[in-house]
């Protein structure tokens, strides 16, 4: 009858769990990081217990507040947004129950050569022209070496590109590595607490008896 | 349950501080040497339970149990709690140093509320009066259960059907139903008096600590208001997974060694 009446308390406290406590109230460290690479910008939104968040919306502003788009995470937590302007660009998402991720990207981290972005784009290709005078006249160079010069350039931004990816990853993992519990920690905060009581009662021991003698 | 860094505004950080301090001052002054050990023990119980998750949506759950230390603890609960928080802040990043003080009250502070009004019905010799007690408790409870509802039926409305109202509501529903077996369960005398009480002491904590943490979310800024609202409906699963263990680790305790509920003052 009490085994009956035990089992079927299990059972709801089982299905409780399962499927009553869906609520964000109570996960703790929003984790998030943004990786620009090209004009994309890759990111990433989850808690820091590993879960990500799902299908979240991720709103994106300049630093003037104007809304500059918005984007949703995949089921990993992931989101990509291409950008269009050379500006700062601010992700918040807001993961309810006083958790917001607020990501930043700065404009010095976009590329110089963004498309679509009006006055930005045309300074910025004026810039990329310049660089590369800058690069061609100082050292007197001919044509051909000017040439090498724009390959070597050309290689340079895919080997960059390859590597901020390769570093990405590892980011990631890091950022893992970082969140998790260890056994030691757990051992390491009770041992600290018991430490802590026992000097706690020398002194509260000694204290009392000597005000009491 | 814990609130992070940088969510609430600098009154709420000293305010919760301050009240933090007075608490842990008044507690070491009752405190008995010989209660210490005790306290430790039900510290590092936090500590530990803390770490229990249950993955959920892409969020998760932890236990609390600060209902089970008020009953024990009493006002020692709050040195017990600021140990075990800042270790949880230092060791797992939960919370945060600067909200140490609000969280240790919002946590600690319902724990001392359930002292008060559980322990009571825990050890009464008189056991027709804590049955009444313990009934209009119950009732009351039902009647939150059903605001809670409502208000979820509202979000309902403003929000649309998302899915998180959805199941909210069907956590809401799980919560009524846990309730009513929890009396039924009391009214053939398979929970004792005592462990009913416990059921009341473990829930009431968590909502009280909910109430408390959205009264901090408030008073820290408007746009935290509908956060804080949600904060107490998501908190009723909780409050019966919370209220099951209580009941079961009280109704051992009173049978296996009661004394260790009379020990600590």
């Amino acid at each position: 009858m009490l085994c009956g009446k035990l089992r079927f308390a299990a059972c709801m406290l089982a299905s409780f769990l399962l499927l009553g406590l869906y609520s964000n109230a109570w996960a703790h460290k929003v984790i998030s990081a943004a990786y620009p690479d090209g004009n994309l910008i890759e990111g990433e939104i989850g808690f820091s217990n590993g879960d990500m968040a799902k299908n979240l919306l991720v709103e994106v502003f300049d630093p003037e507040d104007n809304k500059l788009g918005e984007t949703t995470t995949d089921e990993e937590g992931f989101f990509v947004f291409t950008a269009t302007k050379k500006v700062d660009h601010i992700f918040r998402a807001n993961l309810s129950a006083g958790h917001i991720a607020t990501l930043t990207v700065t404009a010095d981290e976009l590329p110089d050569n963004l498309e679509g972005g009006g006055v930005a784009e045309t300074s910025s290709s004026q810039e990329a022209v310049s660089s590369e005078e800058d690069a061609a006249v100082p050292s007197n160079l001919s044509d051909t070496n000017a040439q090498l010069v724009v390959i070597n350039q050309v290689a340079l931004e895919q080997l960059v590109s390859k590597t901020s990816k390769e570093v990405r990853s590892l980011r990631k993992e890091l950022a893992q590595y970082k969140e998790e519990r260890r056994m030691q920690d757990i051992l390491g905060g009770i041992g600290y607490i018991l430490g802590i009581f026992g000097i706690a009662s020398f002194l509260l021991g000694r204290f009392k008896t000597t005000k009491g003698a | 349950m814990h609130i992070v860094d940088g969510a609430l505004s600098n009154p709420v950080l000293i305010g919760g501080g301050v009240i933090a301090a007075a608490g842990v001052a008044y507690s070491l002054k009752k405190l008995e040497p010989e209660d210490l050990p005790r306290v430790g023990v039900l510290s590092a119980v936090f500590f530990v339970v803390s770490l229990i998750h249950v993955p959920l949506g892409f969020s998760s759950v932890h236990l609390i149990l600060n209902g089970l230390l008020g009953i024990i603890l009493g006002w020692a609960a709050f040195p017990a709690l600021v140990v075990a928080l800042l270790l949880q802040a230092v060791f797992f990043g939960f919370g945060g140093l600067t909200v140490l003080g609000v969280n240790a009250v919002n946590i600690a502070f319902p724990a001392v509320m359930v002292f008060f009004i559980c322990r009571w019905g825990i050890t009464a010799q008189q056991q027709n009066l804590a049955k009444l007690v313990a009934d209009v408790l119950f009732a009351i409870f039902f009647i939150l259960s059903i605001w809670a509802g409502v208000s979820l039926y509202e979000a309902y409305q403003t929000e649309g059907a998302t899915w998180r109202v959805s199941v909210n509501s069907i956590s809401l529903a799980l919560f009524a139903l846990v309730m009513i077996y929890g009396y039924i369960l009391y009214r053939r005398k398979t929970l004792s008096v005592a462990g009913f009480w416990g059921f009341l002491g473990g829930s009431l904590s968590i909502f009280f600590t909910a109430v408390m943490v959205a009264i901090s979310l408030a008073l820290s800024g408007d746009e935290f208001a509908k956060a804080a609202e949600f904060v107490i409906v998501a908190h009723f699963p909780v409050m019966a997974v919370e209220g099951i263990l209580t009941a079961a680790t009280i109704q051992l305790i009173t049978k296996v060694k009661p004394e260790l509920i009379n020990a600590v003052r």
